[in-house]
């Protein structure tokens, strides 16, 4: 029993360890993929609709901040720093990383659990007293 | 030589340079009593966690920090949005100030309400009071660091308070100070204070106070001593070891997810000729002393009453430094007062705080 349990953790740790060093790659990977494929058909869009686009940009720009307003809009972006990941990818390999860490907390402290029951028992026994 | 005999032999020769055999037969043999009150002795291991923690965190800090008057608000800025998860970092130093600081004073109280300052204990009580003001100074000397507005004013108005001390409170706030106001200077000395004395004493204080512990044990709760009761013992090595894990943990799992989700915030470079900002308030651990100071008038028969209320305060202080020499009777009446004024102490620094906050 106490054998299939451990083989069972070391199983779970494995696969909980290869998540979190998987996940951000595989998400690293698509992202550079889904980059690659939007360039190209940027690329390819780009040619036949340069034209209409600068049309609209044109038409749809709102009107430039006077001087004053953006300063006071400088100002306030300066007065204070609100920390957060500075991207979609930082963001995402955070949450993996605080899932990666609660998730081995609960495998460890399960694996921690058989073991204090086994040391309390050994103690009881009184195994090492001679 | 076989790749299984490395790790024994790696054993033996360690065992032989640092007599590391000896050290954990003592661990093995070390009793630790299982009661209703041994949840209290997870705090203890908890602290010193949270305190390695600070070392790592803020030897990463150190690397980016610069602590002049030009630079030291831009340099932290520049650890939250261009080191590489810097913003973590410091988030996980800062929180990792306040859980440390929460414990010691659970720590504290706990001690105090099971009375296992009593002899022959009193010195590590003496320590421990000791560890938790430099925790408190640490976490005073930190908060200018950043030096924006509200760490500035809160810094002016927390080097003021020893002012109203008589005959040496000027020279204190001077000392505090280096010089007559907050400055560049005093940024530059609450920088040396965090990171090289203070460190140097919480080491010399942790060393002794661990040393005593070892030495003396785990109390027992006055109850079941003097009830005499069969307690039963667990062994530090590995019984209580693993326990202890446990509880790391989870505190580390808290810890990470306070800091990812509730990260502090940087406010604008301080500006020495601006008045204080609106709504002005210290760190939570000192917000009890901050409202009781405002609660005194200003004058109290021919006293001031900022004089008064700091002279009360030490006083306070002073009572809770010398409560094993107090309390040389726990057992009977005078040691019951005792405990219910650390019930009313909890009650008084949570109701003040509160107040602080409204």
């Amino acid at each position: 029993m106490m054998a299939k349990n451990s083989r069972m953790v070391v199983c779970l740790s494995l696969a909980i360890f290869l998540l979190a060093v998987l996940a951000p790659a595989s998400l690293d990977a698509r992202q550079e993929e889904s980059a690659q494929e939007s360039q190209t058909v940027e690329k390819k869009a780009a040619e036949g609709i340069q034209a209409a686009e600068q049309d609209i940009a044109e038409k749809s720009q709102p009107a430039e901040p006077d001087a004053a307003t953006a300063g006071q809009m400088e100002e306030e972006a300066v007065e204070t720093i609100v920390p957060a990941p500075k991207n979609q990818k930082e963001a995402i390999g955070i949450y993996v990383f605080l899932i990666w860490i609660w998730l081995s907390i609960f495998v460890l402290i399960y694996v921690l659990r058989l073991k204090v029951k086994e040391s309390d028992r050994i103690y009881q026994l009184k195994f090492f007293d001679k | 030589m076989n790749i299984k005999d490395i790790g024994p032999g790696l054993q033996n020769w360690l065992d032989d340079r640092f007599g590391l055999s000896a050290i954990m037969d003592f661990m093995k043999k070390k009793p630790v009593p299982q009661t209703r009150h041994s949840i209290w002795f997870y705090t203890g291991s908890s602290i010193l966690l949270f305190f390695a923690i600070q070392v790592i965190t803020g030897f990463m800090l150190i690397l980016y920090y610069n602590p002049t008057l030009d630079e030291a608000n831009a340099s932290v800025g520049r650890i939250m949005t261009e080191v590489p998860l810097g913003w973590i970092i410091r988030s996980v130093h800062s929180w990792s100030a306040t859980f440390m600081i929460a414990i010691v004073f659970i720590h504290m109280i706990s001690i105090w309400l099971i009375k296992s300052y009593r002899k022959p204990r009193e010195i590590t009580w003496l320590t421990g009071v000791l560890l938790l003001g430099i925790s408190l100074f640490f976490g005073f000397t930190g908060y200018l660091l950043p030096w924006d507005d509200l760490s500035l004013s809160a810094t002016k108005v927390g080097t003021d308070i020893p002012r109203s001390i008589p005959v040496v409170g000027a020279w204190v706030t001077s000392l505090l100070r280096g010089g007559e106001d907050v400055t560049g200077d005093t940024l530059t000395r609450f920088f040396g204070i965090h990171v090289c004395i203070l460190p140097i004493f919480i080491l010399i204080l942790l060393a002794i106070h661990i040393y005593l512990i070892q030495k003396q044990g785990m109390s027992l709760p006055l109850k079941e001593e003097v009830a005499k009761k069969e307690v039963r013992n667990i062994p530090f090595w590995p019984n209580f070891i693993y326990r202890e894990m446990i509880v790391w943990l989870i505190l580390v799992g808290i810890l990470f997810t306070f800091a990812i989700f509730l990260p502090p915030s940087l406010e604008k470079q301080a500006d020495l000729m601006a008045a204080a900002p609106e709504g002005l308030k210290p760190e939570w651990y000192f917000l009890f002393l901050f409202q009781t100071l405002k609660i005194f008038p200003a004058k109290i028969l021919f006293f001031h009453g900022d004089t008064v209320a700091v002279l009360l305060i030490l006083l306070g202080f002073l009572y809770i430094f010398l409560l094993p020499f107090i309390d040389n009777k726990p057992t009977e009446f005078k040691g019951k007062i005792i405990t219910w004024s650390g019930y009313a102490f909890i009650i008084y620094a949570i109701i003040f705080s509160v107040w602080s906050l409204l």
